[in-house]
């Protein structure tokens, strides 16, 4: 029985280090610093580039607060990225993950590490996400993040200068399928009835949103 | 001439028709107003369908100007059907009450009196439209607020309020040339079968041949440019990105044609032909 406890312990033990020692350490710094954002508002213009999309640049406010997810206020029509806007990555650590490293890069004259993030939870809503890290300026440059249930998207995060932490440009790539298009819809010539068929193939898809002003919010 | 057209101007306030027609102008519109705000909903919600996996949509597409859009869309059909009964009723009721007798005993030459109806019906159809526009903009707008326009043609575009009445405006302008075709063609059907009843029957049956014919693919671009059933669907060119102007220019000026042309027709017809 004391043998049997012992092992117990010690497998506990050994599974608690190679959880402390799978996480990254400089994520854990970023993921520190990023932590300390409470929230914020900020001015923000959005802007759609898909092939079968027309949409002039919309501008807005962009809320976000801790623990719940950003918001856009805006007075025209605007459609809004569902993934992308995680700005503390709090979706990311929510559940236990463990890292894996991928290599490491200059880019621009800084340091940049690959890793992989994989969640250790069912709870998780991403299979797996490649986060490129800043390691000069102690935060992330880039995500590829797939999910269980939105597909993947790619996140490319633009900075104002060295120190900033919240970005002031975010470009969004993600799929999006393709509907198939009568000539115009309503139009003397088009039925509708709800049977516009899907074709196969996915297209990409990139949302740029330039954001500028950021003002804290407790 | 002038004083023709002024007779005729009070020929056409003084059918009862002539009201009746604005009634059934509104009342179609409200009709449309009402059925567009339900269809309107479930065209967003099969338009936006695809993009709720990787968007949320803040705001609303069901406004003003889609209403409009929606409206524009119905009316074309409508709208010829209730000009050609009125437009025709200039000359048909003159020969039933047979004053068109009585008008030619008088020193007044046959080509210029038809002439005067013609204008007359043109000028009423272009009122009617603006009448049609200027309602159907303003109750949307009053109802259903402003904001950004969405239409399906050649994929999703999405216009900001200021260039969508722009190209909503634009569209009734493009509109009226083709209403203007078919009161014309009404008055010409009237110079022909005389009859009330049998130009009516006839002017229903040209707006449903010539919609039907409008859905046919004649596949060669050049008769599907210059058929003037084809002609009617420019004012949806006003709703592309890059407006194509070299082809409404084009359907314009050749709807522009077949209205001369009808016009043409007519007066040879009441001119050569002897009034029973």
């Amino acid at each position: 029985m004391r043998a049997l406890i012992t092992i117990l312990l010690f497998s506990i033990s050994l599974i608690s280090v190679a959880q402390q020692v799978a996480i990254d350490s400089d994520l854990l710094q970023i993921k520190q610093r990023l932590d300390s954002i409470g929230g914020f508002t900020a001015d923000m213009s959005l802007e759609v580039d898909v092939n079968f999309i027309s949409m002039p640049k919309k501008t807005g406010t962009l809320i976000y607060r801790k623990g719940a997810p950003a918001e856009i206020l805006t007075d025209d029509f605007m459609l809004v990225p569902k993934k992308g806007l995680d700005f503390t990555l709090e979706q990311l650590f929510k559940y236990p993950f463990i890292t894996v490293p991928r290599g490491s890069q200059i880019r621009k004259g800084d340091s940049l590490k690959v890793i992989n993030v994989i969640p250790t939870s069912d709870k998780a809503d991403f299979s797996i996400a490649e986060l490129t890290l800043n390691i000069s300026k102690h935060r992330i440059a880039q995500s590829k993040i797939s999910t269980l249930r939105d597909g993947s998207y790619d996140v490319l995060f633009s900075y104002t200068d060295a120190l900033s932490l919240l970005p002031r440009q975010i470009t969004i790539q993600f799929e999006v399928e393709r509907i198939r298009i009568p000539l115009s819809f309503l139009g003397q010539d088009v039925k509708v009835d709800g049977k516009l068929k899907r074709s196969e193939d996915l297209k990409k898809g990139t949302i740029t949103l330039d954001i500028s002003n950021y003002r804290e919010k407790r | 001439m002038i004083a023709l057209i002024k007779m005729e101007g009070f020929r056409l306030l003084r059918q009862s028709r002539t009201y009746y027609a604005l009634a059934g102008v509104l009342l179609i519109e409200a009709v449309v107003l009402l059925s567009a705000y339900y269809q309107g909903n479930e065209i967003i919600d099969i338009l936006l369908s695809q993009l709720r996996e990787s968007f949320y949509f803040e705001g609303t597409l069901v406004n003003g100007n889609l209403i409009t859009y929606l409206i524009l869309n119905s009316m074309w059909f409508h709208l010829p059907l209730i000009l050609m009964i009125v437009v025709s009723g200039l000359l048909t009721s003159e020969y039933k009450d047979r004053t068109l007798l009585t008008a030619m005993m008088q020193p007044v030459r046959k080509v210029r009196y038809l002439l005067s109806k013609y204008l007359v019906g043109i000028l009423f159809s272009v009122i009617i439209v603006l009448l049609l526009s200027a309602t159907s903009l303003g109750f949307s707008y009053a109802i259903f607020g402003r904001g950004d326009l969405v239409v399906l043609l050649d994929g999703l575009n999405f216009y900001e309020q200021p260039n969508a009445f722009l190209r909503i405006v634009l569209a009734f302008a493009a509109g009226t040339f083709s209403m203007v075709f078919y009161s014309v063609t009404s008055l010409t059907l009237a110079v022909i079968f005389k009859d009330v009843t049998k130009t009516w029957i006839v002017s229903v049956l040209f707006i449903v041949i010539s919609n039907l014919l409008m859905k046919i693919d004649f596949g060669s671009g050049f008769l599907n440019n210059v058929f003037y059933f084809k002609l009617n669907q420019s004012w949806q060119f006003f709703f592309y990105p890059d407006i194509p102007w070299s082809q409404i220019i084009l359907k314009t000026s050749l709807i522009v044609l077949y209205t001369t042309l009808m016009t043409l027709l007519g007066l040879f017809l009441f001119k050569t032909k002897d009034i029973d």
